[in-house]
């Protein structure tokens, strides 16, 4: 079964800059798949219109073979998805790191207790426990980036969509990563340009050139 | 750019639930704001100064935010002991004659300023401003005045690193201040930039929100049990308001 499906799709910002032209990709479920791409040639942008948080000019989005056309079909895709950012600081946002990670949790209904079991889990799977009362954004960047990839996973998503998972973080902080990202069950769609990292984690490897997906 | 510098602190204050300090402030500043006679304001000043005792927070730093305040407060003694008419004060030399009544006024409003930056510092202050939402949503504060609140709280710290950032930026590319057009355009590009800079992260901040399924509601990880010491605090400041505002 598909997990993406997107076909031709067509994408521009203001000012007619074409990001994607007739762009294709499909990812099976349980795929891990990452991309790479020289900067400015639209990982990020790719990212967020899986998640229709940009919308189309032309083409189509298909989500667990059900085409995304409006918010509702997005919002309920969102439910199955995790979305890393690129720079932390776009997505910590609460005052401690458990409020932070359990976030999305107390979105979804979960009490505090069920949340905070869950937090507790993730913070020690990635060594970050200490942390849990600290504020996120006075942590450092690698910090940063654990307790915001533990925001999202934390959810478990069907889906996980990881953009530049290790843009400026140290050797310790990449090997955690890998060494939960290996023992992902889920679907991933990662871009980098640590080709290693990708190398490590992702059985296909795509590579955005002149606005389309290419597979190497 | 650090607004909960007195959050941190072991005093009585600091430990009382938030909620207790938000009910406690709210009434106490409006009716300061509300007197007019010097006595129930020096009455006010009196407790804005024992709760900043209480608080333990005399320091350089409350020094520099009541210089801020009163910045402004300057501006009233430049105009209204001028422009209100009454008696002299001291002299009369044409337009320039300051008048008993001007200067009581200025005297009165800078008075009751300072009370309500020092009972502001003291009580809503002495809590993390994280603490103090959760206590607005306790107390059914509309939810989104207080994620506004929030939000500003938590990213004018970020826009406030992003123009530290570009004035380094500046400074690493050997400019320098001058009364020249050159200057003017490359402020009017700061300015315009981190404007644009301010709204593209507010974009990606939004994303990130609608990812993990934000909705508009405000969920709270923790809760807040008053206590007796809370209850009595409360009280207390009750009757300390009642007895300003009756006296």
């Amino acid at each position: 079964m598909n997990c993406i499906v997107v076909r031709n799709l067509h994408f521009s910002y203001p000012g007619n800059v074409d990001v994607f032209r007739n762009l294709n990709l499909s990812i099976d479920t349980g795929e891990r798949a990452g991309i790479t791409a020289p900067n400015g040639t639209g990982k990020s942008t790719l990212f967020l219109l899986l998640t229709g948080l940009l919308r189309t000019q032309s083409g189509t989005i298909s989500l667990w073979s059900k085409t995304a056309a409006n918010e509702k079909d997005f919002r309920e895709a969102r439910l199955r998805t995790g979305l890393l950012f690129q720079d932390p600081d776009d997505q910590l946002f609460l005052p401690t790191v458990e409020e932070d990670i359990a976030f999305a949790l107390l979105n979804r209904g979960l009490s505090r207790q069920q949340a905070g079991k869950h937090v507790d889990r993730l913070c020690e799977q990635f060594g970050i426990e200490h942390l849990k009362k600290r504020v996120p954004f006075h942590l450092s960047w690698g910090q940063k980036r654990l307790v915001s990839l533990a925001g999202v996973l934390v959810t478990e998503p069907e889906l996980l969509l990881l953009d530049e998972p290790t843009a400026g973080v140290d050797d310790n902080v990449i090997e955690i990563l890998r060494a939960y990202l290996e023992n992902h069950t889920g679907t991933m769609l990662v871009s980098s340009h640590d080709k290693s990292f990708l190398e490590s984690i992702c059985s296909t490897r795509y590579h955005l050139t002149n606005h389309r997906l290419e597979k190497c | 750019m650090n607004l909960d510098g007195f959050s941190r602190g072991d005093s009585p204050l600091h430990h009382l639930d938030p909620r207790m300090k938000i009910v406690a402030y709210l009434p106490l500043a409006v009716l300061t704001a509300l007197i007019d006679s010097f006595f129930q304001v020096l009455l006010a000043l009196a407790t804005a100064l024992i709760l900043a005792g209480t608080a333990r927070i005399f320091s350089r730093l409350l020094l520099q935010r009541l210089a801020v305040v009163n910045m402004f407060m300057a501006f009233l003694w430049l105009t209204l002991p001028f422009s209100v008419s009454g008696e002299p004060l001291l002299w009369q030399a044409g337009a320039l004659s300051p008048s008993i009544e001007g200067t009581a006024l200025s005297l009165l409003l800078t008075l009751k300023t300072n009370a309500i930056a020092l009972y502001t510092v003291s009580l809503p202050g002495t809590s993390t401003v994280m603490s103090l939402s959760h206590a607005m949503l306790h107390l059914r504060f509309p939810r989104k005045l207080v994620t506004i609140f929030y939000f500003f709280y938590r990213y004018i710290g970020v826009i406030s690193r992003e123009f530290s950032t570009m004035q380094r930026m500046l400074k690493a590319r050997a400019f320098h201040a001058t009364s020249s057009l050159h200057t003017v355009r490359v402020y009017g590009y700061f300015t315009g930039i981190l404007f644009i800079r301010s709204i593209e992260r507010a974009e990606r901040v939004y994303h990130a929100l609608v990812m993990r399924n934000f909705t508009g509601e405000f969920p709270l990880l923790f809760h807040f049990n008053a206590r007796g010491n809370d209850i009595a605090f409360l009280c207390l400041m009750a009757v300390v308001t009642l007895t300003i505002a009756f006296l």
